[in-house]
């Protein structure tokens, strides 16, 4: 009987522990240990950060669903890792604690013969002051509580516009080298999208706020897509869609505090500025958790599992280069960890090798950059590949990682809504392949031309509706859910 | 088009391509949608099978 451990029931997590309750058998033992017991379908927290859709529309409870798998639930956060024990238990084992109201604050050791890092970003709010959700004027969108308030705050100001008084709104980023720029870009574009819906654009005036170099960078160097008869970047596709709506733009800032009505950053340039704003969204920093590892003799040993940032080390090639010799062999395959190979960290939790973007610093040293972004498809095809090969390995006794998902070599997409409506609505079909540029394969443009691409129109609407409901029909473990990709 | 005449003149708003007036009626043809629906979902999903091993 083999003991697996997953550790968040996000995309990748969950993922994992569909396939692997589908593909082992009911001897072998999976738990599942989050510090909720809910599952939320992430891309529409947008909708519910405009009022289009409720939290209960967007998130379900997983513990009736483990219970029909046989999966082991423990609502509980990871603590510190032990993957060789210790003096007392000789088997690889994490601490945990729990969460839930009747057994807050007490811990347990969970033992493992595998085990799965899906816990996600820290979204380290602290890294910016003044920036944490339900401060003031600043909301969020980062979690389903977040893109509620998001909403009420949302609401009053549009209560003062429709009472004549001018609002201005500021979204996009909220740290230096903060990424999920598609997150805050398809929430500027809803929120103007509501406002306009209301007839109240002459209150309002919409202002986005970027770290990245050039717009429609979105923390993967930008693409390359045709259109129009001609192969333009997207960044004149960012910015047509900001004009059409005049929406108005500060690249290249690093945001460093907000107070109630300013927003203070610093751009490349090394000015010190300041905006003034009346609601703000801005997507934080990134951070791993913060765990400690030790090994069987208590030794410290955080560093052999965890990089500097806190993501868990995986079999990328973390050996540091300039930027023009990057390449896409440096990003990981298989999310093993390579000092412990019964370690896998699939989705936000591997530590990437690097940004995709390029990195840049203003004339004072500060980083102002997108980082790597890794969105739902990669983080769910991570989580199925992690659960494919620890199968194998159970089944057959070796560790034959003959599953493989590289971004360096998977495609993504992302529907990047800017309207609800199934008439009215809009949304622009986003689909980069490969997700990190390869300049030695595709040399002119570093993507496959044929696959990548950025389309505007009410499909796109239609097809982000549609797949909020398939990808929580699949997550709900609904009949043949097995056949919808992930 | 009207967003022009609210642009400052060489300022980064001056210059991105907009939409005219055929395409926005292309991006809202219940008809053309349509077709585009089934092709984009055809695209996504030759990525996707494609992505990993």
């Amino acid at each position: 009987m083999a003991k697996i451990l997953i550790l968040g029931a996000g995309v990748a997590g969950h993922t994992a522990a569909a396939y692997l309750q589908r593909g082992l058998n009911k001897k072998h033992e999976i738990t599942v240990v989050s510090p909720t017991s809910t599952y939320q379908w992430i891309p529409s927290n947008i909708w519910v950060g405009v009022g289009r859709m409720t939290p209960e529309e967007i998130k379900f409870d997983l513990r009736p669903l483990y219970k029909k798998w046989g999966i082991n639930f423990v609502q509980a956060k990871a603590q510190t890792f032990f993957p060789e024990g210790d003096t007392e238990i000789n088997s690889a084992y994490v601490e945990v604690e729990y969460t839930s109201k009747e057994e807050a604050g007490l811990k347990l050791k969970l033992e493992y013969d595998y085990l799965i890092n899906a816990t996600g970003p820290k979204l380290n709010f602290e890294a910016t002051e003044g920036l944490a959700p339900g401060n003031g004027n600043i909301a969020s969108v980062c979690t389903f509580g977040h893109a509620s308030h998001a909403w009420e705050l949302f609401q009053e100001k549009l209560d003062l516009m429709q009472n004549g008084q001018k609002q201005i709104f500021v979204i996009g980023t909220g740290h230096p080298t903060a990424t999920c720029q598609g997150a805050a870009f398809e929430y500027i574009l809803n929120v103007d999208f509501e406002i306009k819906r209301r007839g109240l654009e002459k209150f309002a005036e919409v202002v986005w706020i970027t770290n990245e170099y050039e717009l429609g960078d979105f923390g993967m160097g930008g693409a390359f897509i045709p259109k129009g008869g001609f192969i333009s970047n997207t960044k004149l596709f960012a910015e047509s869609y900001f004009v059409e709506r005049n929406i108005t733009w500060i690249k290249r800032a690093g945001v460093k505090k907000l107070d109630d009505h300013k927003i203070y950053y610093e751009n490349l340039d090394g000015e010190y500025l300041e905006q003034v704003y009346d609601f703000a969204m801005l997507i934080p920093g990134f951070a791993g958790h913060g765990f400690n590892a030790f090994d069987k003799n208590g030794e410290d040993i955080s560093t052999k599992l965890f990089a500097p940032s806190g993501l868990m080390k995986v079999d990328a090639d973390y050996t540091q280069k300039p930027f023009e010799q990057w390449s896409i062999n440096d990003w990981p395959e298989t999310y093993q960890n390579p000092s412990y190979p019964n370690i896998f960290a699939p989705g936000i939790a591997f530590a990437p090798p690097h940004s995709i973007s390029k990195p840049m610093s203003s004339k004072n040293g500060t980083a102002i950059f997108a980082s790597a972004p890794r969105t739902g498809m990669p983080s769910g095809i991570m989580g199925k590949v992690t659960a494919d090969n620890i199968i194998d390995w159970i089944k057959t006794g070796n560790a034959i990682m003959k599953h493989k998902a590289s971004m360096g070599r998977m495609g993504a997409a992302c529907i990047v809504s800017a309207g609800y409506g199934m008439s009215k609505g809009t949304a622009a079909t986003m689909t980069v392949n490969p997700v990190v540029p390869d300049w030695d394969k595709y040399p002119d443009w570093g993507r496959d031309i044929n696959t990548t691409m950025g389309e505007p129109g009410l499909a796109g609407h239609w097809l982000k509706w549609f797949m909020h409901y398939m990808f929580l029909y699949k997550a709900k473990g609904k009949p043949f859910w097995w056949l919808i990709p992930e | 088009m009207e967003n022009r005449l609210i642009i400052t003149k060489y300022s980064d708003q001056y210059y991105p391509p907009t939409p005219n007036n055929f395409t926005l009626f292309l991006r809202k043809s219940v008809i053309f949608q349509i077709i585009r629906f089934f092709i984009l979902n055809y695209k996504i999903m030759k990525i996707l099978v494609k992505g990993h091993s």
